[in-house]
């Protein structure tokens, strides 16, 4: 899957509640995803970790999903 | 210095933070939690893999204490670590995966922070950062 070039709004669009590995990536000057393709999406994330091991260069995991109103963490 | 907005409604802070692989040129950009209560930037296992790291082979470790108990993490020393437009570069990060549950990848904490002037305003849901002012 070589997927076309989208915006990271247009990735939560197509993608809603997925782990994304995008390639191909376009950081703002504040270190935040632009663009990129999405190569690889699944519901979990252990999944876009193991598919990391494919790809090289400038590659980032993208979480298209909202986060929860009730999530509480305690890291 | 750079500044990025949040959303002041979830009880989580995510910013992205953008890691340099071993040789220079790989590069792995995830979603982190600012974290100012994390002593330490932490990483998974497989995004310092990617990279060219080897937290497996590492002697030396880190005790933390967690909100679940103690344990210990592989200290790996990163090319560059970039957040918020701002680099830290040959900064230690801990080697430990968080739950999935949590919407994130890693955190962001104190050693990178503490290299800059950080403003977090919840009227705006903003997070601006520069570099501290030296004497």
């Amino acid at each position: 899957m070589d997927g076309e070039l989208l915006m990271t709004e247009e990735m939560k669009q197509k993608y809603p509640d997925e782990w994304l590995l995008v390639i191909d990536c376009e950081l703002s000057e504040n270190t935040e995803l632009k663009t990129g393709r999405v190569v690889e999406h699944s519901r979990c994330r252990d999944d876009i970790h193991k598919a990391l091991r494919n790809y090289t260069g400038k590659v980032a995991i993208y979480y298209a999903g909202e986060i929860p109103d009730d999530l509480a963490v305690m890291f | 210095m750079g500044c990025v907005p949040f959303d002041i409604a979830k009880n989580l802070i995510i910013v992205n933070m953008a890691i340099e692989g071993l040789d220079g040129e790989e590069l792995r950009i995830l979603p982190v939690a600012l974290d100012t209560g994390a002593s330490f930037t932490i990483i998974p296992w497989d995004i310092a893999i990617s990279l060219g790291y080897d937290p497996a082979r590492v002697t030396r470790r880190r005790r933390i204490i967690t909100g679940s108990g103690v344990e210990y993490a592989p200290v790996i020393t990163v090319r560059k670590l970039t957040a918020i437009g701002e680099s830290i570069a040959n900064i230690e990060v801990l080697c430990h995966d968080l739950p999935e549950d949590s919407k994130v990848d890693g955190l962001l904490g104190l050693n990178f922070l503490r290299h800059f002037d950080i403003d977090i305003s919840f009227s705006k849901g903003t997070v601006d950062i520069r570099p501290k002012k030296t004497e």
